[in-house]
């Protein structure tokens, strides 16, 4: 048999989402933007929303997104992706609007503007990719970097004294009325992405219904600025951050929960 | 004395360490010195560049259009720097990452087998400084003093452990006189082994006029030959 | 003479501020100027002179913190790159309006938006025009070489003292990113409360004792009379500054009849564009401001009765060609004034510099 004999739809086991766009990802090997976009990208086409949809990109080592998923997006100033989304959701209130934001962007520079719009419920999905560090300036200390944890700015690790505590935002997050369901999730085996892209199909519903701010923490990697490699950087995180950030929901108004209590 | 130099490579085969100790070693030669990088998220395993300017003299343009001397150690540099050195300058290539060998005739072209000898040493990632060695025998501008110096200057302190490694490289380096033999296919010449060391010898200045076309396709017949020039005469070049 | 290093324009602005007994560093990290808190952090200067460093939330978090931290007469800084600096805008006026002394470094990029990481000089009118809103002055300096980046360190805090204005390092990736050899200061202790309150006593807000009225910092006057009075104040203080502190470079301009004007990055692209000039016998010069602001007005007005014409040559779209234009026209002389520059990051080579002053002025 000839290799053109077995291609053919009939034998087709796993094809990649029309919506990603035929482009080389500039990200790291095992870096788990990848893995999030291609999640998007599947629910995107799956619930038919390419329409819809208005994503916005972050600054930060996801700045290129709108390259990779082939829907319309903003590309935001740093830190102001929620504003950007609320202006958009706002003026088209039946669009499906998302904010795509690092550590560094939602935590840090962009804090009051993730707060308010979560607070005024804006209806809008934000997926939050938490990896501890600012991969793209190359590596230095974010709000959610671990104790201990040796970055650019923080060579001797960070010292709480010095640095304050690594922030749980989403646990703040889920404290506000405006959001209706927050959840921290994980895509660095087969299983965890599978449970993520449930969790973001769920998000999705939500924004579509109406129901007030969707939140998806995404714990994830960064072999370049851990300086490890993928492998060994899964493990890292499973270990240490997963720790400190533990998986699960941590507000289901829909269902009436808030389930977790770290 | 104004030297203008690129070294470019990928990213990870050490061309802006080899630019750093280059600048120290000029440091501590009492030259003035500038080092610029090309910089930026490259891609990883995308190429990188760095600009080392040596002089007597407050030096001017950190952007160089012409380069005395270009240190090559990947294809995509070959493409891109061939072309961008001066007429009568130096080209020297490591031929593991270059498929395509230089093919200008007006400049002077040195192999340096700086994979395999450091393959060969045991040691792959000392290629660069056995290049970097290469470089030294054919612009004696810094001395093994300074050049030690500069090593233990630009190396962090965990790392002095391996000075001792790379200055053998660098001295291994500076034995390739493969570039003797090239000079001697460019000038179109058949001479013998001999002939070459002595041409070694007389010619500390590199400005060379060709007689005829070099015939490169013949560049890849030469390895690697001990050269007789003796270490304690590197120490007293200016 | 002092310690000699081969370092990055970055990190020796770190080591600078450390060794000038800088009091405070605030800073969000950007692209290409990360190297410089980076360095500080390595340093740990709080160990060795108490010079406190901090990574901030965000640019606008970094420039309110350099404002409570001038504001007590200490030697407060921060540095950043061209969004950076946008994002601190409001900041930068409401330091200047209130008259506090600090150094604020932008390590700019080319723009504008989110731009591109390479080198760029488009921010001189940010710099030297305004940026934030009102009617005010940044002192403006523009390093050429890695050593002046060093020196310009105490220098920049030296001028915001003596005139109670915010001082800007004005440089770019270039600069920060190039390594070259550089002979840094000896350390200067940081200045002792006693000092701080014979320097800054009457206006730092240091916590009153009963022998002095209250200090009170801001920039805000409800009553326009006072506000315009403050304003006129302001200006005068800009004029004597001009007077006082304009500096600036002059290679091979005694017979030149063309003069190459450039700052930073460009002026050392310019230097070699002269020696090319010249070896072609074309007479041609190089102004180097090194204050942005004050501008070098004089010096050009004396040259412009000498030359026939000026070329500004910039990374941005052309900027400082303005304010030449304006030296030539109050000279009243005919001198022609011209641009040529690269933009998005790209740095003139000297080739092209020389080509456009034979294309603008030799007509070949
Ligand atoms: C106003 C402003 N300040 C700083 C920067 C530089 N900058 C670009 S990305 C980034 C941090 C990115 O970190 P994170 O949000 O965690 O995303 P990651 O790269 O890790 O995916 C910073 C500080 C900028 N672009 N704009
Ligand atoms: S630097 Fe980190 S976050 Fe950025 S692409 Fe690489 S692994 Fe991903």
């Amino acid at each position: 048999m000839e290799l053109k004999d077995l291609i053919k739809p009939e034998n087709l086991v796993y094809g990649k989402s029309r919506l990603l766009e035929e482009e080389i990802m500039h990200y790291c090997p095992g870096c788990s933007h990848g893995v999030v976009h291609k999640i998007l990208a599947e629910l995107i086409e799956e619930m038919g929303l390419q329409e819809k949809t208005i994503g916005i990109a972050p600054v930060g080592c996801a700045v290129f997104a709108y390259n990779y998923i082939d829907i319309d997006w903003q590309e935001a100033a740093h830190g102001r992706a929620p504003a950007v989304a609320t202006g958009i959701s706002r003026l088209m209130p039946d669009k499906f609007v998302f904010s795509y934001q690092g550590d560094g962007d939602l935590a840090s520079i962009g804090t009051a503007e993730i707060m308010h719009a979560c607070n005024r419920g804006e209806n809008i999905l934000v997926i939050f990719i938490n990896n501890g560090i600012y991969g793209m300036t190359g590596g230095q200390m974010a709000p959610t970097t671990l104790e201990g944890m040796v970055t650019a700015t923080t060579p001797t690790g960070r010292d709480v004294a010095r640095n304050g505590y690594p922030l749980k935002i989403t646990n703040l997050i889920a404290q506000l009325p405006g959001t209706s369901y927050v959840t921290r999730q994980a895509v660095h085996t087969a299983a965890s992405a599978r449970k993520c892209k449930r969790s973001i199909k769920k998000a999705i519903q939500n924004v579509l219904d109406k129901k007030g701010t969707s939140f998806v923490e995404v714990v994830s990697t960064c072999s370049s600025g851990w300086k490890m490699t993928p492998v060994a950087s899964n493990k890292w995180m499973e270990e240490n951050m997963i720790a400190y950030y533990p998986l699960g929901d941590l507000k289901d108004s829909v269902k009436g929960e808030n389930v977790l209590e770290n | 004395m104004t030297e203008e130099m690129i070294i470019a490579g990928f990213g990870g085969q050490g061309v802006l360490s080899m630019g750093k100790i280059l600048a120290y070693s000029g440091i501590m030669e009492d030259k003035e010195v500038t080092w610029f990088p090309s910089y930026g998220p490259e891609m990883r395993g995308g190429t990188a560049n760095v600009t080392v300017i040596l002089s007597d003299s407050r030096i001017s343009s950190p952007i160089v259009q012409e380069f005395d001397t270009a240190i090559i150690l990947n294809q995509q540099s070959m493409d891109k720097f061939e072309s961008a050195v001066k007429p009568g300058g130096i080209l020297l290539y490591d031929p593991n990452g270059v498929l395509t060998p230089p093919t200008r005739n007006d400049i002077n072209i040195f192999k340096v087998e700086g994979t395999k000898t450091a393959i060969e040493m045991g040691n792959p990632k000392v290629f660069n400084m056995i290049v970097f060695g290469s470089y030294l025998k054919v612009r004696p501008i810094l001395s093994l003093d300074n050049v030690e110096k500069g090593l233990e200057k630009s190396l962090p302190k965990r790392y002095h452990k391996l000075i001792p490694l790379n200055l053998e490289a660098i001295k291994k380096g500076r034995k390739l006189s493969g570039f003797a033999l090239t000079k001697a296919i460019m000038n179109g010449e058949d001479l013998d082994q001999d002939q070459l060391i002595s041409t070694v010898d007389r010619e500390k200045n590199l400005n060379i006029s060709y007689k005829s076309k070099p015939k490169l396709q013949e560049i890849d017949k030469f390895y690697i030959t001990e050269d007789p020039i003796e270490e304690e005469k590197w120490s007293k070049i200016p | 003479m002092g310690e000699i290093r081969l370092m990055k324009g970055n990190e020796v602005l770190g080591e600078a501020a450390i060794r000038c007994g800088c009091d405070g560093y605030f800073g969000y990290p950007i692209t290409p100027q990360s190297e410089v808190m980076e360095t500080l952090m390595q340093r740990a200067p709080w160990n060795e002179t108490g010079m406190v460093v901090l990574q901030a939330e965000s640019e606008v978090a970094s420039i309110n913190m350099v404002y409570g931290a001038a504001g007590t007469g200490k030697k407060a800084m921060t540095s950043s790159s061209s969004p950076g600096i946008s994002l601190m805008a409001e900041g930068i006026s409401y330091i200047a309006g209130a008259e506090l002394p600090c150094l604020i470094i932008n390590v700019q990029r080319g723009g504008p938006g989110l731009g591109t990481i390479q080198p760029s000089q488009a921010d001189y009118f940010q710099a030297v025009k305004g940026g934030g809103h009102g009617d005010y002055k940044l002192i403006v300096l523009a390093p050429a070489s890695v050593q002046e980046m060093n020196d310009f360190v105490d220098l920049a805090f030296n001028l915001a003292f003596k005139y109670r204005n915010p001082a800007m390092i004005l440089t770019d990736g270039a600069l920060g990113q190039m390594m070259e050899k550089v002979e840094l200061a000896d350390q200067k202790p940081r200045w002792t409360d006693e000092e701080i309150k014979k320097i800054s006593g009457d206006w730092a807000t240091t916590g009153k004792p009963t022998s002095r009225k209250k200090n009170v910092i801001t920039s805000l006057e409800m009553d326009s009379n006072v506000m315009e009075a403050k304003n006129r104040r302001f200006q005068e203080k800009y004029k004597l500054i001009e007077k006082q502190e304009t500096r600036y470079e002059l290679i091979q301009c005694d017979d030149a009849e063309y003069i190459l004007v450039a700052f930073g990055t460009s002026a050392r692209v310019c230097q070699k564009s002269v020696e090319i000039a010249r070896a072609k016998g074309l007479k041609v010069g190089l102004l180097r401001p090194i204050t942005l602001f004050p501008f070098p007005n004089a010096v050009i007005k004396e040259l412009a009765h000498k030359a026939k014409g000026f070329l500004s040559v910039e990374m941005s779209a052309g900027q400082m060609i303005e304010d030449i234009k304006l030296a030539v026209y109050e000279a009243g002389s005919n001198a022609r004034v011209n641009y040529f520059g690269r933009m998005g990051g790209i740095i003139p080579t000297p080739g092209e510099v020389v080509d456009a002053l034979e294309n603008k002025f030799y007509g070949s």
